[in-house]
């Protein structure tokens, strides 16, 4: 039995990863693919950012002469805390990959991290975007995060846990009985939390060349090379991750409640779906909104926290 | 929805054009005469009418006083050598160095104020303080020709970008000022050498002991605001994407930004000075390639010039072409331009959109003329091509439809909340800082301000034809989106028009009278960007003895500079983008 829990342990984590390291570049050049066709552009081929990554991989990284230590470390910090988290969310099957881990505040805490790291990276540079995209990225999060606590808190107060694996397990047991307003509430707050967090329209253009306008890119302008290749896979990665946790908290179905070749493959396939499904509909608004008014952003962020809110009491108040 | 439609209709329906008294040649002159307190003798008009006024330094402030009352507004101001050209090998006389300020009075002539200033002592009263609007028409001719602005409010170099090192350009006068005129010969350069070998870029290898230095001029310093938490930030010249090199230091405090310290002239190629002693139609393609995008305003501009030395007046056909290409290029640079504001806040409905509809156009003016961009078409006596008949041929039809295409895409652009939100009240320029900053084209426009030279001063083609005059009052970023959708309209409708009845005949006529040397001749013409102005001085057997060109986007980058500030940082890509000025045609 024990054997049998630390095997299949190890088979998740191996599948999860090499899945979502594989998937991670195709996923951010699905989404290019979809804007430049509907822009009326063919855009760059699917094999584009492997090869970028590969290019930038293969190249020292170039050093801001007033970059210290943390420059030099922080895209480790920051792709280490992103992987950390692709291996603790559930995603193909309801169970933790690691049994007894895969707390939400965890993961919350793991992207944090992340970009605590990043901000740092920014700021040490000594350049003024990084400064800037710094001061921007961290005021976005700050009022991100509330809206992505209280969402997730709502599911797991339903749950009774908070715990994903559980909080996964709850909503495919619950079936369509999930979606009530709560969830739905909550969902939508989720939603919003992100899209601020991979930088999309309206918080953020991931296109642009404006430096005076980045934020997520601005952090990212002093770095190059192998940190750059670092930083930007860890970047489509949490877009990944993000797209799993979306999926494990108010999506789980067809994730496989047992662990069997079928439903196995079946998880695989399914969350491979909803994953490409996210990237599609951040594409699509890309293509839609215009980037907002930085200082309109707070109002947006404020409403996915209200909504998340009122999911939140419904849920308590009237479970 | 409907409001901002509202809103559109509103804003067109500003009233722009006060008809006025025209102002006679006399009634400057008595006007003059008032303020100087001594009558004042202009030469006869020139071809364009224009009023060549000597008066002594010490009265060019009461000058210019005379003519504000009438309501003038700033052209230009240029400085110039006034030693005669050299001829052959013989000695060069150096009689000083001359400036010129060059006005509008409004449905009256222009007045050209020039004094002459010692070799030894080239200063004058500034006249920025009077004409805000000539500000860095004085730096740049301090900078290039050595001749001191006294208490010019910002006396930090413009062209000059290190102390110790000059441009190409600025070398000969900055040293011939303060040389003897008798020790004339290969070690003094003259304003009027003939261009060096390799004068286009500046030389950075110099060292600074050796080089020649220009004087009263300080080594450059940001402007830059102080205080708790106000903090600088420096943008450029190299940018995050392959745009024109500019320098911006902005002083913010968070995102809002107090001060905006904006430098140029890294394009500075000294252009001016490769043409000088070049013939006519030498000096042609390098004006059309002052940048890439102004062509047929500053090839008209300089044909108009030297058709005015020369006294030859181009035949119809022409005249109607010059016209149509000029509103080619204006439909081609405010598709792209709309285009652009939307590429300021990520609409990228908009952007290729609308960026599709400017390949359009670029493809319709190669088929025209061969030139994507429409160079080597206007030439001095007229058009140097016939326009092609293929591509004249449904030219109308295809331009309406540009346009409607254009204008649905305007729609769904103006449609959208989130687009809107960022145009409105964002980088307001005011009517009444347009006009003493004085703004040109779409800028002034959209600001309230009557200016545009196709009306005012119609030439060519433009006097037979009506222009709707198109204008907005609000002065921000969403009025000079609304004007220059407006204006796409206007200029299809102008092609449209012109397409099919272009007169027939000769496309060019030979150039009349050889010009007397020293001779000058001033002409502009309405861009894109607003008007353009050439000044050109006859060298001996037609050649170019001085040329200034002032871009209308030379006009307006100081006011985008002064625009920005109450703005917050992330807006100011949206706001120059409202404005879309070049830098190689500010630099040149």
């Amino acid at each position: 039995m024990e054997l049998t829990a630390t095997a299949t342990s190890v088979f998740l984590i191996a599948l999860q990863l090499s899945v979502f390291v594989a998937f991670a570049p195709f996923v951010a050049a699905t989404i290019r693919k979809t804007k430049a066709r509907l822009q009326g552009r063919r855009g760059p081929g699917i094999t584009q950012p492997y090869r970028d990554l590969i290019k930038w991989w293969g190249k020292a990284p170039l050093e801001s002469s007033a970059a210290g230590p943390v420059a030099r470390y922080a895209p480790a910090v920051v792709l280490g805390s992103i992987v950390a988290a692709a291996v603790l969310v559930p995603w193909v099957a309801s169970r933790e990959p690691l049994p007894g881990t895969a707390d939400l505040i965890v993961v919350v805490g793991l992207f944090a991290a992340a970009r605590f790291a990043l901000a740092l990276a920014a700021l040490d540079t000594g350049s003024a975007f990084g400064g800037m995209g710094s001061s921007r990225d961290v005021a976005l999060s700050a009022l991100a995060e509330p809206g992505l606590m209280l969402a997730l808190a709502g599911t797991a107060v339903a749950a009774g846990s908070s715990n994903l694996a559980t909080i996964s397990a709850f909503g495919i047991v619950s079936g369509v009985g999930l979606l009530g307003p709560a969830h739905l509430l909550a969902a939508v707050a989720f939603g919003i939390v992100v899209v601020a967090e991979t930088g999309h329209h309206p918080f953020d253009n991931p296109d642009t060349h404006l430096e005076l306008t980045m934020v997520h890119e601005g952090m990212l302008l002093e770095s190059s090379g192998r940190a750059l290749a670092t930083l930007l896979f860890a970047s489509e990665l949490k877009l990944v991750v993000l797209a799993a946790l979306f999926s494990a908290a108010f999506l789980p179905f067809g994730a496989a409640t047992e662990i069997a070749a079928g439903p196995i493959a079946l998880g695989l396939l399914v969350g491979l779906v909803k994953i490409l499904a996210v990237a599609q509909v951040l594409a699509i608004i890309d293509s839609m909104l215009a980037k907002s008014r930085f200082f309109a952003l707070p109002d947006l962020l404020g409403l996915a926290s209200l909504l998340a809110l009122t999911g939140l009491a419904i849920q308590v108040l009237l479970p | 929805m409907s409001e901002h439609d509202a809103a559109a209709e509103v804003l067109v329906a500003v009233t722009l054009r006060e008809p006025g008294e025209p102002v006679s040649a006399t009634a400057i002159r008595e006007a003059l005469a008032l303020h100087l307190d001594h009558s004042v003798s202009p030469t006869a008009p020139g071809a364009s009418g224009d009023l060549l006024v000597p008066v002594m330094r010490e009265e060019l402030t009461a000058a210019i006083e005379a003519l504000l009352e009438l309501d003038a507004t700033h052209v230009m101001l240029t400085a110039f050598c006034l030693a005669g050209p050299r001829v052959g090998r013989s000695p060069r006389v150096q009689a000083g160095l001359a400036v010129e300020e060059v006005m509008a009075v409004p449905n009256g002539p222009l007045v050209r104020l020039r004094i002459v200033l010692p070799a030894d002592d080239p200063s004058y009263q500034s006249i920025t303080p009077l004409v805000p609007a000539a500000q860095w028409d004085e730096r740049e001719a301090r900078d290039l020709h050595g001749v001191t602005p006294v208490g010019h409010p910002d006396p930090r170099p413009l062209v000059i970008h290190d102390a110790g090192t000059t441009p190409a350009s600025a070398a000969a006068p900055a040293s011939s000022s303060a040389a003897t005129p008798a020790s004339a010969d290969a070690a003094v350069p003259s304003p009027y050498a003939p261009p060096p070998a390799a004068p286009a870029a500046p030389e950075p290898t110099v060292p600074p002991t050796t080089a020649p230095t220009v004087p009263d001029v300080a080594p450059y310093r940001a402007f830059v605001a102080h205080g708790d938490g106000v903090y600088q930030l420096p943008v450029g010249p190299i940018h995050a994407g392959v745009i024109e090199p500019g320098h911006f230091r902005f002083s913010a405090v968070g995102e809002s930004v107090l001060y905006l310290d904006a430098r140029l002239f890294y394009a500075h190629r000294g252009i001016e000075r490769m043409v000088e002693g070049r013939p006519f139609a030498g000096a042609l393609p390098v004006i059309e390639r002052a940048c890439g995008v102004c062509t047929v305003t500053h090839a008209t501009a300089y044909s108009r010039a030297v058709e005015e030395l020369t006294g030859t007046v181009p035949p119809a056909r022409a005249q109607m072409g010059r016209v149509l290409l000029a509103e080619m290029e204006r439909l081609y640079n405010h598709v792209g331009d709309l285009g652009n504001i939307c590429a300021g806040v990520g609409f990228n409905y908009g952007i290729s959109r609308l960026g599709f509809q400017k390949e359009r156009l670029l493809r319709l003016n190669e088929r025209l003329t061969g030139h994507r961009y429409l160079m080597g078409v206007v030439a001095p006596g007229g058009l140097r091509l016939e326009l092609d008949e293929r591509g004249l041929v449904g030219l109308g039809s295809l331009v309406t439809d540009i346009e409607h295409e254009v204008r649905a895409t305007v729609r769904h652009i103006v449609r959208s909340e989130g687009v809107m939100n960022r145009l409105h009240t964002t980088g307001i320029l005011t009517n009444a800082e347009a006009r003493r900053l004085g703004a040109l084209g779409v800028a002034a426009r959209a600001s309230g301000q009557a200016c545009d030279l196709r009306i005012d001063r119609p030439t060519d083609g433009y006097r037979e034809i009506q222009v709707a005059s198109v204008g907005a009052s609000s002065g921000d970023v969403a009025a000079r989106f609304h004007v220059r959708a407006q204006e796409v309209g206007v200029s299809a409708a102008i092609v449209a028009d012109l397409a099919g009845r272009i007169p027939d005949g000769e496309i060019s006529v030979p150039l009349g009278r050889e010009p007397r040397s020293g001779e000058v001749a001033l002409a502009g013409a309405e861009g894109p960007r607003g008007a353009s102005w050439i000044w050109l001085m006859a060298g001996p057997k037609g050649t170019v003895a001085r040329l200034h060109l002032r871009s209308a986007s030379f006009a307006n980058w100081p006011i985008v500079a002064a625009v920005v500030p109450g703005n917050i940082v992330p807006d100011f890509p949206l706001i120059n983008k409202s404005f879309e000025l070049c830098y190689a045609c500010t630099d040149r």
